[in-house]
């Protein structure tokens, strides 16, 4: 069952009443439908028309009746899940089920209350055709002779009570909430301050999807139409959770940016249509390209130039450079990959702040001079990302239960559990996907602020002004130290969000 | 994550020059892979049963090669198809 939510901001009393109770559904029933099949009444009257349902034994079915009511369901396609004296629960193909009404399987989208006072469209199953009843869901069986005198389909029932909080958990372990600190140590509070917050800047996300936990809706944030690029895939589903939760580092810095995830992620979370979703998102013109992924090769790399299918996504990501979107790119977490290394992206590093606030670069984060296009260096600069074994390091947002939900909240790695529930939607995690939309949420601010500046000059704005990082080292695979001015480990330095939108000012 | 090629796959069809594009992505299509439009030709995105079916490969087989062999009819147009390796995240 699909569920499109309504705008959060549209959930008041009038505005629902403004609202269609029910759609026409572009979805195709599932393949497997749930249903319960009434068998005939030994009182007066069937289910569907009786108005006194104090009592259920005038409903009880004949053991004759049962038998019969079997032999059809069966007959049909259908399997038993279970029966009482009324009836049976069932399950089977909609096809079964057409064959036991004489009816049609048909979706439609009928609008109801879900949770925490929100209002959806939620996908609904009917049974239509020649003498079926008009109630959403119900049917009658197609002979007489089969002791069945109703059939209803399973309705979407909303989950009680299983919602994440807004509000991150507590825990003993040293981390930065993905709010307050992640805003402080970039920088971007004296910004917000002065009204500078990104508004009316679009950032396009391509990730593994978009949930939408309370946490945004508790902040308002603004959210556009996820877009799912793998056919059959639920654009309001995210499997793994690192789309939703990376996502909120872009509004930690750009509160007032409208984000548009781009679902590239099969069932299982794997990331198999990023390219596509990329090329989507350079079509729908975002002011703001963020990618948390890439791929991983060996370095140095054999001589020679990179491989065909890096060498298509390289040029189109330089074509969406050329067409003034700002792309960003995580430099990776000890990869090594073309996606950052393409003239004009913004290549985030990682940089990580002690509980004493000390900089040093983060051990979890690739640094590499492009050994394909000379000048390039990976990365340009950084945001905030935890240190090996696996950074756990921000309290981000995840859907409850996902794979990382569950991974961080016991050990591996060498790395403690987080703290956190294994089903309560918020997880310890960073890496540079963490830094990417950081780093591309100080570019909304700066858009925010300057409207217009080409890539070149957000980019200049955030190298200028970068806080210069001296200590650490990147991934050990690269093993490079950290120090006074640009180096390779950390670029340029941590961002620093006010400051570079001061700097954009006067370009 | 798994670390194998997935069912759904991405390949990048380079195109020649002066190729004739539609007829490229009508042919795609035929084989059920949906082509969007790239800067050196198509992406072609689809299960791996497409793309065995087109190219007569499983490109979701471990010991499948990275670029698959251009079919006859396709010659004239594409110069290479390159099945895009596996992207993560960078968590």
């Amino acid at each position: 069952m699909s569920s499109n939510e309504t705008d959060p901001t549209a959930q008041g009393e009038t505005e629902l009443a403004f609202l269609p109770s029910e759609l026409e559904s572009d979805d195709k029933p599932p393949d497997i439908v749930i249903g319960y099949v009434s068998v005939r009444s030994q009182g007066e009257r069937s289910l569907l028309d009786a108005e006194d349902l104090s009592g259920a034994e005038p409903f009880y079915g004949s053991e004759d009746d049962h038998a019969e009511a079997a032999r059809a369901v069966e007959g049909s396609g259908l399997t038993v899940l279970g029966e009482s004296r009324l009836g049976k629960a069932v399950a089977g193909p909609p096809e079964a089920f057409e064959d036991l009404t004489g009816g049609t399987i048909v979706a439609r989208e009928r609008l109801v209350r879900t949770r925490i006072g929100r209002a959806s469209y939620v996908t609904h199953l009917d049974i239509v055709g020649d003498g079926q009843p008009d109630d959403l869901g119900v049917g009658v069986a197609a002979s007489e002779a089969s002791a069945i005198e109703a059939v209803v389909l399973e309705r979407p029932r909303a989950p009680l009570g299983i919602f994440p909080a807004p509000i991150p958990p507590s825990v003993a372990r040293f981390h930065l909430r993905v709010l307050d600190d992640v805003a402080t140590l970039l920088g971007a509070q004296a910004a917000h301050q002065n009204g500078d917050v990104g508004e009316g800047v679009g950032v396009a996300m391509v990730d593994s999807g978009h949930y939408r936990h309370p946490y945004f809706a508790a902040h308002r944030y603004s959210l556009g139409p996820t877009v799912a690029l793998v056919p059959g895939t639920n654009p309001g589903r995210d499997p793994h959770g690192h789309g939703t939760g990376e996502s909120a580092n872009v509004f930690a810095i750009a509160p007032g940016a409208t984000l548009r995830a781009y679902r590239a992620s099969n069932s299982n979370g794997d990331l198999v249509a990023a390219v596509a979703g990329f090329v989507r998102a350079k079509s729908d013109n975002p002011d703001v390209l963020t990618n948390s992924w890439g791929g991983d090769g060996p370095f140095p790399p054999p001589p020679g130039p990179p491989p065909a299918a890096d060498r298509a996504l390289a040029l189109e990501i330089a074509d969406a450079v050329e067409q003034g979107i700002v792309v960003v790119f995580s430099g990776g977490n000890g990869q090594f990959a073309i996606e950052p290394q393409v003239p004009g992206v913004i290549s985030a590093g990682g940089v990580n702040a002690t509980a004493g606030l000390d900089l040093r670069a983060s051990d979890y984060a690739s640094a590499y001079e492009s050994p394909w296009f000379p000048g390039v260096r990976v990365p340009t600069v950084c945001g905030l990302v935890g240190m090996v074994p696996r950074a756990s390091y921000i309290m981000m947002p995840v859907p409850p239960g996902c794979p990382i939900d569950v991974q961080r909240s016991a050990a591996g790695s060498g790395d403690p559990p987080d703290g956190t529930a294994p089903d309560d939607g918020w997880a310890l995690f960073s890496g540079t996907s963490a830094a990417a939309p950081q780093v591309a949420g100080a570019c909304a601010l700066i858009l925010g602020a300057r409207n217009g500046l080409s890539p070149a000059q957000v980019r200049q704005a955030l190298t200028d002004t970068a806080v210069d990082v001296t200590v650490g080292r990147c991934h050990q695979r690269f093993n490079l130290p950290a120090g006074p001015g640009p180096d390779l480990a950390t670029g340029f330095g941590l961002v620093n969000a006010s400051a570079a939108v001061a700097r954009a000012r006067q370009l | 994550m798994s670390s194998e090629r997935p069912d759904y796959l991405e390949a990048v069809v380079e195109l020649r020059e002066g190729a004739d594009a539609s007829r490229v992505e009508r042919w795609l299509e035929r084989h059920r892979l949906a082509p969007t439009r790239m800067v050196v030709g198509f992406l072609a995105s689809g299960d791996a049963s497409s793309f065995e079916h087109a190219f007569g490969i499983d490109p979701s087989a471990p010991s499948a090669p990275d670029e698959l062999p251009v079919r006859d009819e396709l010659r004239e147009d594409v110069a290479k198809v390159a099945i895009v390796p596996p992207k993560r995240t960078h968590q």
